[in-house]
């Protein structure tokens, strides 16, 4: 009988972004069992969101994640409002989904360089961060930041985006678009990138659906779950049906991702050509009182905040379930039976890990 | 607005099964401190429909874990059991406390009133 091993895998490893400790239960090369360790980063993030009012605390979720900073607000805000009643305003509800299809489209882009540095492929990972950086610029220029928007408020949003900076998003929108479709066959034909993924750490449609897997993860084993079919925002007027692949292995996660990179963009487009006049926010009035869950389509996944409020400033309790901390059960049941060599490129980041989400 | 089915806990894993059979995903659980102890909510989905269970508990009561059904549950108990100190019976992987947190980390830091510091503070290492 072969003798097992025990690796600590991370929580510093050159693939990983973020510290993520796994303990690895090996059997010469192949994992045979996994065991997450956590809380090398925890901040603490919902107890302070007690301490700070209800208007501050969208401050406060949005550096939940630097990556998806903006669906971290969206998310509260929309479940504030909901306590409150609030109506907004249909050019902030456009102009919401236009911050969250650019922030998608970033964070697959980076996700996807990650994993082209992963698999050794230098090339493809310059080139697709050459086109997230057309991304940023536009985040820069719409929102006055590249990592925390600050664009979204309770009651709407703080910022417009005139129609001659539209006209430039765009055009700029062309070019990513333009580079988008150059790398597009480098990453889903490409020979080594198949031979590398397909067929590994595969997720059934039912083990996925048991173990609660959500976003590309959940998407790619066939299940169609797609938060944005709810309608929030302005998702209820714009025409798109959720990217579904059947395979729920790692090259079926990339090709899930990859099309939802070519979705954004059209769904950017289609909220610009439908936006309409009219104003940005409307003015707070008196407190959140009442208990909801707001959910929102994270990049990852379904993002979940709980939110009760008691009719004073500061809320009794905010409980965010990030699309992580939903696809780490899948993670933990891909790894066994993959070989160690697999871990870290063709395995975890197939889940597009975000540890900052997970330890709030 | 959340409308939530109140449960006691020996109504929670027959609950459990009848949902997992229908085909309802588990979504996370929330613990609230409130002034008798805690208010767990567990939260499933199906097809985009949410369900919410409500189960009250006194402050040293023990819950039975729901990871037998929902094995994805074991992440939000043990996170419940390091930040409020609520205790499972049952659960999968028990990381006793030390999931989120240290050993001289504070002592369940969600709840209101927490103990400063805690007992063996000083060691400083990570024992997992």
């Amino acid at each position: 009988m072969t003798g097992r091993t025990v690796i600590p895998f991370g929580p510093q490893h050159p693939v990983f972004p973020e510290p993520l400790q796994l303990k690895l239960v090996l059997e010469e090369e192949k994992v045979v069992e996994a065991v997450p360790a956590m809380g090398y980063v925890h901040r603490g993030l919902e107890k302070l969101a007690e301490q700070k009012d209800f208007v501050q605390n969208v401050f406060l979720v949005e550096r939940v994640c630097g990556i998806c900073s903006f669906m971290h607000a969206l998310c509260y805000c929309e479940g504030i409002e909901e306590l409150m009643g609030i109506e907004v305003p249909e050019r902030a509800r456009y102009l919401r989904v236009i911050w969250a299809e650019l922030s998608r489209l970033h964070s697959h882009h980076l996700w996807l360089g990650l994993v082209a540095d992963a698999l050794g492929f230098e090339s493809l990972f310059m080139q697709v961060f050459r086109n997230r950086e057309i991304i940023m610029d536009i985040i820069e220029a719409t929102s006055g930041s590249r990592v925390i928007m600050g664009s979204c408020q309770v009651g709407g949003v703080r910022r417009d985006i005139e129609p001659s900076l539209m006209k430039e998003v765009l055009r700029r929108l062309d070019s990513v678009r333009y580079h988008l479709d150059q790398v597009t066959p480098a990453v889903l034909d490409e020979y080594t990138v198949k031979e590398r993924t397909s067929g590994l750490a595969t997720l059934s449609k039912d083990q996925a659906y048991k173990l609660g897997a959500v976003g590309p993860v959940a998407r790619a084993s066939g299940i169609s779950l797609d938060v944005r079919t709810l309608g929030y925002a302005a998702y209820e007027a714009l025409d798109f049906t959720p990217v579904l692949e059947e395979a729920g292995d790692s090259y079926a996660r990339i090709v899930v991702r990859v099309r939802e990179m070519h979705q954004s963009i059209d769904l950017v487009r289609q909220a610009a050509a439908r936006i309409p006049d009219g104003k940005l926010s409307v003015p707070i009035k008196g407190k959140p009182e009442g208990e909801t869950v707001s959910r929102v389509e994270q990049p990852r996944g379904e993002l979940v905040y709980y939110i009760r409020a008691n009719g004073t400033k500061n809320l009794e309790r905010l409980r965010i379930r990030t699309p992580t901390y939903a696809n780490i059960p899948p993670l933990l049941h891909m790894l066994p039976g993959s070989q160690l060599a697999n871990v870290p490129s063709v395995v975890v980041l197939s889940i597009d890990p975000c540890i900052s989400c997970v330890e709030r | 607005m959340l409308q939530a089915l109140e449960l006691a806990p020996e109504e929670l894993i027959p609950r459990a099964h009848q949902l997992a059979l229908k085909g309802w995903r588990f979504v996370t659980m929330t613990c609230v401190q409130v002034d008798s102890g805690f208010e767990v909510l567990y939260h499933f989905d199906r097809e985009l429909e949410m369900e919410h269970l409500r189960i009250r508990v006194s402050k040293d009561q023990v819950l039975p874990s729901i990871t037998p059904v929902y094995f994805g549950a074991f992440l939000a108990e043990n996170e419940a059991q390091d930040f409020f100190g609520l205790k499972f019976e049952n659960l999968s992987v028990d990381y006793e406390g030390r999931f989120f947190l240290t050993a001289d980390s504070p002592v369940h830091p969600m709840t209101r009133t927490p103990t400063p510091e805690h007992g063996e503070k000083g060691e400083g290492t990570r024992d997992r």
